[in-house]
């Protein structure tokens, strides 16, 4: 295994996640009861899906400013290791919902604005999908990246906020919600967030290497 | 100093606003009001499950391991 301290570290974070999460004592809260362990699964989702988008933007900036196909790669793998975690998050965030407000599909302004971020990035996907000459599937790809996660960010974060939401911290409430900041349920969620992040970048970066065997063979082929 | 004043008011302000909100107390872990999976608990079971779903990640995490050896080895037999 390549650099292989970091993947061992995903691995430990996420035993101690799924095993922590799930047995150490959690508030004892009305309408939540255990499903308040979810916080270390599907909340994770979603701020692993960030992270990664971020590092995607990073690279789609790289990308624009270099012109190597290297880092189209890096934004495109991360960006379809952060789209498997928001489809997770959407998912396991439905059947949460189903138990504690009762139905999977509210049309809570955080769900919708989520669920328009999904397609965003699956239109990326599309977008990249219709055009054929790398160099240009990479520059619209990465302009569209960029924008797609400057429209996302106020999507997901902000205008949930101005309006009533059934979410926590939405409602004209800035912060998380004491649930989140209570400190022991902290302890089981910033090491998830880590791990969740670290087994996507994980998945991320074997595709990338796979993409780039693919390039070099490619281009065995043309030349001889 | 007039600066570290203002950070420092700021700061107890905000606090006192994260104060509004709904607090997670000692009470709560203690009350027995509130269901939860104690009979799960109580008989064991759910040790089962945690074993489960970490024998299944085990098994996701044999898996992901495998195939960046793969790739590794294609890498190394790849001369660039």
């Amino acid at each position: 295994m390549r650099q292989s301290w970091w993947k061992i570290l995903t691995i430990g974070l996420l035993f101690y996640t799924l095993i922590a999460g799930l047995l150490m004592d959690v508030p004892r809260l009305p309408i939540l009861n255990e499903t308040i362990r979810a916080l270390h699964f599907h909340v994770t989702m979603w701020f692993g899906m960030i992270l990664m988008l971020v590092v995607s933007v990073v690279y789609s900036i790289k990308y624009l400013r270099s012109n190597d196909l290297k880092h189209d790669d890096m934004a495109l793998e991360f960006t379809n290791s952060a789209i498997l975690f928001g489809v997770l998050g959407i998912v396991t965030g439905m059947l949460w919902a189903k138990f504690t407000w009762g139905d999977y599909w509210s049309g809570d302004p955080k769900q919708n604005a989520s669920a328009i971020g999904l397609l965003m990035y699956f239109a990326y996907l599309i977008l990249r999908g219709s055009i054929t000459d790398p160099q240009q599937r990479g520059r619209i790809g990465a302009v569209y990246n960029i924008f797609a996660f400057a429209a996302f960010i106020p999507l997901i974060f902000v205008l949930p906020r101005l309006t009533d939401s059934l979410h926590p911290g939405n409602g004209g409430n800035p912060g998380f919600n004491a649930y989140d900041l209570d400190s022991k349920l902290r302890m089981v969620f910033y090491p998830a967030i880590i791990g969740w992040t670290l087994l996507g970048s994980w998945i991320a970066t074997v595709r990338v290497r796979i993409r780039r065997v693919e390039r070099v063979l490619e281009d065995r082929m043309i030349n001889s | 100093m007039k600066k570290l004043v203002t950070i420092a008011l700021l700061v107890f302000s905000l606090s006192a606003l994260a104060q509004e909100k709904i607090a997670v107390t000692d009470a709560d872990y203690s009350n027995n009001s509130v269901e939860m999976a104690d009979k799960m608990r109580a008989d064991g079971k759910i040790y089962v499950l945690v074993g489960v779903i970490a024998i299944i990640f085990a098994g996701i995490s044999v898996y992901v391991i495998n195939t960046d050896r793969k790739i590794t080895k294609l890498e190394k037999n790849l001369p660039s």
